[in-house]
């Protein structure tokens, strides 16, 4: 087997057990991105996979080798870290030198190793800087370069794109699917941004808890999260959840909820238990005037996000619902016909907070 | 007018002798009842400019003006302003409700409207949970959280809320956001927000000022920073992802984009620099329209990001992205045709980067 | 306003140099002159410069009014470079390293241990002394250069233990972390890397070291006989029968002061050099 393989990882720190048996495998040319929220771990995970968190347990196979028992130095990877990690004393080039001369690579070959990998991350004519030197956007480049330049088989990136501005990390994250591609190595991405994680993951985990709470192509995730949690992380603005109690119907169940009816075709075992229906704000709509199936709500506050509009509006039985619409909305104070898509609804379990899975008479259908 | 930044300039002296303008001659009004936002990367003056308006910073040139009094001379405490402190600046041996309250109680409050507001603020940003602990407790975010209701509850001429949110779960702050600003909307209060963060700036603020080096580049709303930019540096920091910006030389028939080997792209109806004049050209990523066009790009990824779909296309050694929002059916590795409307266009000057053109104000 | 203030500035920093350099100006001016000119009363800052008590102590003898006296000035002098250099040499031999391991590891016992170090700092030096001197005596230690040496390391060992793990606790491991990532052993991370990065602190930590094992006065005292005294015990050569020669004294304290002098300001460039130098986002 190639790629990187993880088997039961686990990190404790005294009593505290923060990662609690971590299994994944990315293979060559993919990009995993690890997502989840501050302090959940994604960074001592990265640790222990580099061999650099000595409180980890763990079986680490890259290439197809346990590297378990080896030092950072022998496991043969690349790794850009969120603070850069440059080596002060020394120049961008002698920075993005260092793998190979680890290596003992002759020093014409460094040379021009150097010199490709800085034309492609666009960093040739700062070679010769301190990373003193050099701008937020500039360091970044030349650590991912220095991760970059050794071809190793395994690319750890922690959250690169975080201490840029917002500029430059479209710029990278334009320019990123690229590179990694022409790399083909195993790697894996940590991001706190869900709209990054979906733009340059081929697969995504959620880690949640010290677990991996969902592991999927990030359409997936989006679209039929597992949890309430994983549905509230990955979106901005978060999906709305309103309280229901769904009861029985023909393909499914009826949910009433914000004003709102909905025939859902998930699973009847929901019927009579407490939910929670998810609806992303994207698929709420606003109308000036009553249509079929839309219940009103008051326009508390709009605020742009991009090309949309965030509206945060009050229905009629008190709940705060996120509408995010595209066009103009009326102002704040005024009254307004809400509109969900039904097909887009999601149901949860209130309780467990697991996501209500399809009726099986909708996968007969299928089959 | 309720608050008038005349003139304003901070100058700190430089390390090795010399001096560092902070803030050069900034002039800037709000009305009252206005949030407006100080916008602009780290080191820009923003910072400067608020602890100026607070009275932690003195002020080296120009006036400072607040509900028709001068203020710049008053001690922090006599100029009525409440500030929600970006290190939260939450008083360690208080409760929560306690640090709420503080302000309300040395100004004479009574009792129990000071306690509804607290319980007001502590609802609306989510926080009433932690009122009883302290905060060495809470995490950044609920200390951020607590600093900004604190700031909230009280009443004063002008409330500063620097970076009040940066702290924050992204989950959260949508949500809060609109919140934040539906509270002060329905107070009347005039806010000044000081951020890096554009898209803070652009859901909360009336008007934005962005600042770069001291000096302010651009004062309005909202829209008009993005559909009428004053230079390439107001029309690139603002709009996520950034605007598009292609190097191009002025052409009597229209525009020829440098390194790319395309015929010259006509714009008819923006008004034209001379021929010959290098320019940059800038185009908002969601006014591509893929699919049929004067220009031919190579697909270099196409990312679905749940709401919006990212195309980035290669033009030449150019890299562009396009903004729809449905999903687009293009391959990566596919060359598609695609352009945009010659409204949408903006032309910049290639050496100050000021604006020579915006296509919708030719329109 | 700003004139009046800045007026003020410049005499209350005025009126502290003069508190504390007075003092030395006026050793430098005793040092060239005579015991009579400056006994004289009142003082006098007109006096014909001399170079009697340089040429004395440097050729290591004495004339006074009682008669010749021999001084071992230059080899006491001597003295305190060899205890002082080879002793803070030691300490950062043994002491860098483990302030790396303090820093970096968390172990058993850990900070008991490095807690421990530190307190050899809080005992009165007497305390110790008695016992010391009757070991090395059994040891063959006492008055050898190797004892003193040793005993040296109660002084210099703490100080730079300590001082040295704060700096390394203040630079990021994420940057020995890529380095190992890189490919290089942890030893090379450790000299490549951590060490330099430490740098300013290592350079203050010996600095200090050095100066407080220059300084020092019980140990050597009681530990070296003549041929193995530094100055501050060869001083009190100068407290002769027939009185304090002071000029002597004011030569002695300047030539003392010269090498520490001279390697404070050779070590300011390092000291005053930034820690990480801009490696981590700032």
């Amino acid at each position: 087997m190639s790629g990187l393989q993880i088997h039961g990882l686990r990190v404790a720190f005294g009593r505290n057990e923060l990662l609690k048996g971590i299994d994944l495998s990315v293979a060559p040319g993919e990009t995993l991105v690890l997502f989840g929220p501050s302090g959940c771990g994604k960074t001592v995970l990265l640790r222990a996979i580099a061999g650099v968190e000595p409180a980890a347990r763990a079986n680490v196979q890259i290439g197809g080798r346990d590297v378990s028992a080896l030092g950072p130095e022998a496991r043969g990877l690349g790794m850009a870290f969120q603070n850069f990690a440059l080596y002060p004393h020394m120049t961008a080039r002698e920075n993005i030198a260092s793998p190979l001369q680890a290596r003992g690579v002759a020093a014409a070959e460094i040379e021009a190793r150097v010199a490709e990998v800085a034309a492609l991350l666009r960093i040739t004519h700062v070679l010769g800087h301190a990373p003193k030197e050099l701008s937020n956007g500039q360091k970044q480049r030349t650590a991912l370069a220095r991760a970059l330049v050794g071809k190793p088989p395994v690319l750890l990136l922690d959250d690169p794109l975080r201490n840029v501005d917002a500029k430059l990390r479209y710029e990278m994250r334009m320019e990123l699917p690229r590179l990694l591609r022409a790399a083909g190595a195993a790697t894996i991405y940590v991001s706190q941004d869900y709209r990054e994680a979906m733009g340059l993951g081929d697969r995504v985990a959620i880690l949640l808890d010290g677990r991996i709470a969902q592991m999927a192509p990030p359409e997936a995730i989006y679209d039929a999260p597992a949890s309430v949690k994983v549905a509230r992380l990955f979106g901005d603005p978060p999906i709305n959840l309103l309280a229901c109690r769904p009861t029985a119907g023909k393909a499914g169940v009826e949910v009433a909820a914000a004003g709102w009816q909905f025939s859902l075709p998930v699973d009847r075992s929901a019927a009579g238990r407490n939910c929670l229906l998810g609806l992303r704000p994207e698929a709420v709509a606003l109308f000036a005037t009553q249509q079929s199936g839309a219940a009103p709500a008051q326009i508390i506050a709009t605020t742009p996000l991009h090309e949309r509009l965030v509206v945060l509006l009050r229905a009629a039985g008190g709940e705060e619902v996120v509408a995010s619409v595209l066009g103009s909305v009326p102002q704040a104070g005024s009254t307004v016909w809400l509109a969900a898509d039904a097909a887009q609804a999601l149901l949860f379990d209130a309780e467990s907070g697991s996501r209500i899975p399809a009726a099986p008479a909708t996968l007969e259908h299928a089959a | 007018m309720t608050l008038t930044l005349s003139n304003l300039s901070k100058t700190y002296p430089g390390r090795h002798g010399g001096s560092v303008q902070a803030v050069r001659n900034l002039n800037l009004t709000m009305e009252k009842g206005e949030i407006v936002a100080l916008l602009g990367s780290s080191g820009c003056g923003k910072t400067s400019t608020l602890r100026m308006i607070a009275g932690f910073e003195s002020v080296s040139e120009g006036g400072i003006t607040l509900a028709g009094r001068r203020i710049e001379t008053l001690t922090p405490d006599r100029r009525r302003v409440a500030m929600a402190f970006e290190g939260y600046a939450l008083y360690p041996p208080l409760t929560i409700e306690e640090n709420i309250g503080f302000g309300l109680a040395t100004r004479g409050l009574d009792r129990a409207e000071a306690a509804r507001r607290v319980r007001e603020m502590a609802e609306m940003l989510e926080i009433g949970p932690i009122l009883k602990g302290r905060p060495a407790g809470l995490s950044g975010g609920q200390q951020q959280r607590a600093s900004l209701a604190r700031a909230l509850a009280r009443d004063a001429d002008l409330h500063l809320l620097d970076e009040p949110m940066g702290q924050l779960e992204p989950q959260l702050r949508s949500v809060l956001r609109g919140r934040v600003k539906a509270a002060l909307k329905s107070r009347g209060l005039t806010a000044v927000l000081v951020t890096h963060d554009q898209t803070e700036a652009n859901a909360m603020a009336d008007r934005i000022a962005v600042m770069e080096a001291g000096v302010l580049q651009q004062y309005g709303p909202p829209s008009e920073l993005r559909d009428r930019p004053a230079n390439l540096l107001v029309a690139t920091f603002l709009g996520e992802p950034p605007m598009n910006a292609l190097a191009a030389t002025v052409d009597p028939a229209g525009l020829h984009l440098d390194d790319v080997a395309e015929d010259v792209l006509a714009l008819p109806g923006v008004p034209m620099p001379r021929a010959g004049a290098k320019i940059v050209l800038g185009v908002r990523p969601h006014r591509l329209q893929l699919g049929a066009g004067a220009l031919r790009g190579q697909v270099i990824s196409n990312q679905w990001l749940g709401d919006q779909a990212h195309v980035v296309l290669a033009l030449g050694p150019r890299i562009l992205v396009a903004v729809a929002h449905r999903r687009v059916a293009v391959r990566v590795g596919e060359t598609i045709p695609f352009g945009f409307a010659p409204d949408h266009a903006h032309l910049f000057d290639a050496d100050s980067g000021r604006a020579l053109a915006h296509g919708m104000v030719a329109a | 306003m700003p004139r009046i203030s800045a007026i003020l500035r410049g005499i209350a920093l005025a009126a502290v140099l003069l508190f504390f350099l007075f003092p030395i100006f006026w050793i430098f001016l005793m040092s060239f002159q005579t015991n009579e000119t400056i006994l004289q009363i009142p003082p006098s800052l007109a006096f014909e410069p001399t170079l009697i008590n340089y040429t004395s102590l440097i050729s290591g003898h004495l004339q006074t009014a009682a008669g010749s006296l021999d001084l071992p000035f230059m080899h006491n002098l001597f003295n305190s470079v060899l205890l002082s250099a080879v002793s803070v040499a030691v300490s950062l031999v043994l002491g860098v390293p483990a302030a790396y391991a303090f820093a970096r590891f968390r172990f058993r016992l850990g900070e008991d241990i490095a807690f421990t170090l530190l307190s050899f700092r809080f005992a009165p030096p007497l305390l110790v002394l008695l016992p010391l001197s009757l070991y090395f005596k059994d040891l063959g230690l006492a008055n050898t250069y190797a004892g003193i040496i040793w005993v040296y390391q109660l002084i210099c060992l703490p100080l730079i233990l300590w001082i040295v793990r704060g700096y390394f606790e203040d630079a990021s491991p994420d940057v020995e972390y890529a380095y190992r990532i890189d490919g290089h052993s942890w030893w090379r991370a450790f000299t490549r890397i951590a060490i330099p990065l430490a740098g300013p602190g290592i350079a203050a930590a010996g600095l200090l070291a050095f100066i407080f094992a220059w300084n020092n006065f019980v140990f050597a005292l009681i530990l070296a006989s003549a041929d193995k005294q530094p100055v501050t015990v060869g001083a009190l050569a100068f407290v002769t029968a027939s009185g304090i020669q002071y000029g002597q004294i004011a030569a002695a304290i300047v030539l003392s002061i010269l090498p520490t002098l001279a390697l404070a300001l050779y070590a300011q460039r390092w000291l005053v050099e930034g820690l990480s130098l801009g490696a981590v986002k700032g």
